[in-house]
């Protein structure tokens, strides 16, 4: 050895070796430990705010149905085309949600694909693409979901009535239901269909209401007409191949290619009976082209003291009602 | 260098007592550098096993939790169980997303195949464990999914608890009459609905209970019932709480073509409803029944009213509204080798 004692350092530096490689080695493990919860964390997190737009987004669909729907009510003018915006202003509300991700310092993007008719006539579907992002976690999701349209506590209201009877006079609202007044009956005259003025005073539901009485020929049970009574007093909609789905009602369409729903327009009672008028099926009544309106016999489904209560359909909704043919 | 000096030196006998010291020391260093080698090589293989573990056992518990499993409907036992990975996540039938509910169809189909499905897909082969589920209401009954207790020498134990909502599956609501407007009410536009009494005089006549103005009066609600619901299961009407406070209150079941006027007294217990609604429907397939619930409109005397169809001969105990809905409850999961 000599005075420099250089075999002792590089006998030391071989004998620390060891050690330096294991605290190496523990390092490691414990980055690779703390990498790995940290990737379950925002993996995690990432899935809760997917799920966030999940619950958000039929929520804020809703709302907008309504408010387009009110829009109509109040300014009578229909939407050009309601997928469309329908699809726009629940994005609008949507990147408000995305904003204040964002500015958290996550990377999300949520995309409202399409808005379209479902189905069942009572829920409009959504399509939307959720990307979430943060740190090297990513997703990406694509969410199908139904906004149902008949939610007994907060009801959406059927706006095609007030666009037909545009030009035709004033139509009022009291409280669920709609006053047609005298401009239903205008439009009826200005089409040339015979007994027009029994729509005079005729009213109908404001309100979407899924009819409980399913499936439907139980309406003509019994024949003393309660059932039938019950249904018209709450103004409920059935489902119909021929009436137009809530989207294109919002469009001021009163028939459509999709599943729809159709509503009962009542005349107001009477003294005296008359045996034929327009079909008093909504679709019928606002029939877009002149030959849809056709007529309907009779049916009394009330009466009080000398007051007649009539609605007129034809054979093909009494058979689908279960109500007596003409 | 060290070879040319040890060999050219002619002294050797201080040398050596200084090769010896150093040897010795370095023996020492080295004896305590292979045994502090052992020591953290045997902690690090114990830590990262216990990490390992405890890895494998929150992500896999994460994915029973929070999937369906594969196929969805794996408790139909539709495929044999070794292709299925299960997972106790609901399916809501109608959006058909997942649910951050459990299903207790699946749960009951893993507790009956406890092994088949947790060794080797949940679990690797050669852990232990017991799975239970506790809900927070302790009127309700625990569900014990695998019950094995843990020997006293288990080497390492894990548990894992979560709170989770638990869908009972026992029961199904055909209606609720709740005192309280639901949340989430536009008071604007919720109507209620018209019974078929509204048009009827006297007795039969049902005028609206006006609470907000402490007015008795009916609440009435329609809903549906087929054979296969009377056939299958028992349908009863309950309250919540079971001993009411009103001693007005009263309620009548009927549909538009049997009106009656015959009201009932709410009793404490759940009453059943399968031979007066199979008297109402005759020989129809289905038929839209009325419920109407009269209360005195007294906010402090207020309760709810349920009707639910719980499965065929559920024991009278078990017919509580807390089996309508889904249950808050607590997922204890334990892992141990």
């Amino acid at each position: 050895m000599d005075n420099n004692g250089y075999v002792m350092t590089g006998m030391s530096f071989l004998l620390i070796l060891p050690i330096i490689v294991l605290f190496m080695v523990l390092i490691n493990l414990n980055y690779a430990d703390t990498e790995s919860k940290s990737q379950f964390i925002q993996s995690e997190s990432i899935s809760n705010v997917v799920h966030d737009f999940e619950l958000n987004i039929p929520c804020l669909g809703r709302q907008v149905l309504k408010e387009e729907a009110f829009t109509v009510v109040n300014s009578k003018k229909p939407l050009f085309d309601s997928r469309k915006s329908t699809r726009d202003n629940l994005q609008l509300k949507i990147d408000q949600i995305t904003q204040s991700y964002n500015n958290k310092g996550w990377h999300v993007n949520c995309t409202v694909q399409s808005i379209s008719e479902s189905d069942d006539p009572f829920q409009v579907e959504v399509t939307s693409l959720v990307m979430v992002q943060k740190g090297k976690v990513a997703h990406k999701q694509v969410i199908h979901q139904k906004i149902p349209i008949n939610d007994p506590n907060d009801p959406l209201p059927d706006p095609m009535p007030f666009v037909k009877c545009k030009d035709y006079g004033g139509i009022s609202i009291d409280s669920s239901r709609i006053y047609y007044g005298h401009s239903l009956a205008s439009y009826l005259e200005q089409r040339g269909k015979k007994n027009w003025e029994i729509y005079e005073n005729a009213s109908s539901p404001l309100f979407i209401k899924k009819c409980p009485y399913d499936p439907f020929v139980g309406h003509g049970v019994p024949n003393t007409m309660e059932t039938l009574k019950n249904c018209l007093d709450n103004g409920f909609y059935h489902e119909s191949n021929d009436g137009a789905c809530y989207l294109c009602r919002l469009e001021g369409k009163s028939t459509c290619f999709h599943q729809g729903l159709e509503i009962f327009i009542l005349p107001p009672p009477i003294n005296n009976q008359t045996n034929s008028a327009p079909c008093s099926v909504d679709h019928v009544v606002f029939g877009d082209d002149n030959d849809d309106i056709y007529p309907g016999g009779c049916i009394q489904y009330h009466q009080e003291g000398n007051l007649i209560f009539l609605l007129y359909l034809d054979d093909s909704h009494r058979k689908k009602y279960g109500l007596p043919p003409i | 260098m060290l070879g040319k000096d040890f060999l050219e030196n002619k002294g050797g006998q201080v040398l050596s007592m200084d090769l010896l010291l150093a040897l010795v020391i370095i023996s020492v260093f080295l004896g305590v550098s292979a045994n502090a080698l052992d020591l953290v090589s045997s902690k690090m293989d114990e830590s990262s096993y216990v990490y390992s573990l405890e890895r494998i056992t929150t992500d896999n518990a994460n994915i029973l939790l929070s999937t369906p499993g594969t196929p969805e409907d794996w408790e139909e036992g539709h495929q044999s169980l070794s292709m299925v990975k299960p997972g106790l996540a609901e399916v809501d039938s109608v959006t058909g997303t997942v649910n951050k509910t459990l299903s207790m169809k699946k749960i009951s189909k893993l507790g009956e195949n406890y092994h088949e499905l947790m060794d080797g897909k949940v679990l690797p082969f050669g852990l232990n464990s017991s799975m239970i589920i506790s809900p927070r209401d302790s009127s309700l009954e625990s569900v014990t999914i695998n019950n094995q207790e843990h020997p006293e020498d288990a080497k390492d134990i894990l548990i894992i608890n979560r709170t989770i909502m638990c869908d009972y599956m026992i029961a199904n609501i055909l209606t609720s009459i709740v005192s309280n407007q639901p949340s989430g009410t536009s008071s604007d536009l919720y109507k209620p609905l018209f019974c078929p009494h509204c048009n009827l005089t006297q007795n039969f006549k049902h005028p609206r209970e006006e609470s907000e103005n402490n007015k008795p009066g009916w609440k009435c609600k329609p809903f549906i019932v087929t054979q296969n619901d009377i056939n299958t299961t028992d349908i009863y009407i309950m309250t919540d709480p079971p001993q009411i406070m009103d001693e007005s209150a009263c309620w009548i079941i009927d549909s538009t073509q049997n009106i009656s006027d015959s009201p009932m007294i709410f009793k404490s217990s759940p009453y059943r409803l399968n031979e007066k609604l199979s008297e109402l429907m005759g020989d129809k397939d289905n038929a839209t029944i009325w419920v109407h619930v009269f209360s005195s409109g007294n906010t402090d005397e207020a309760f709810n009213v349920y009707i639910g169809s719980f499965l065929k001969n559920t024991s009278l105990e078990k017919v509580k509204p807390q089996y309508l809905s889904p249950q808050p409850c607590n997922f204890i999961f334990k892992v141990w080798i």
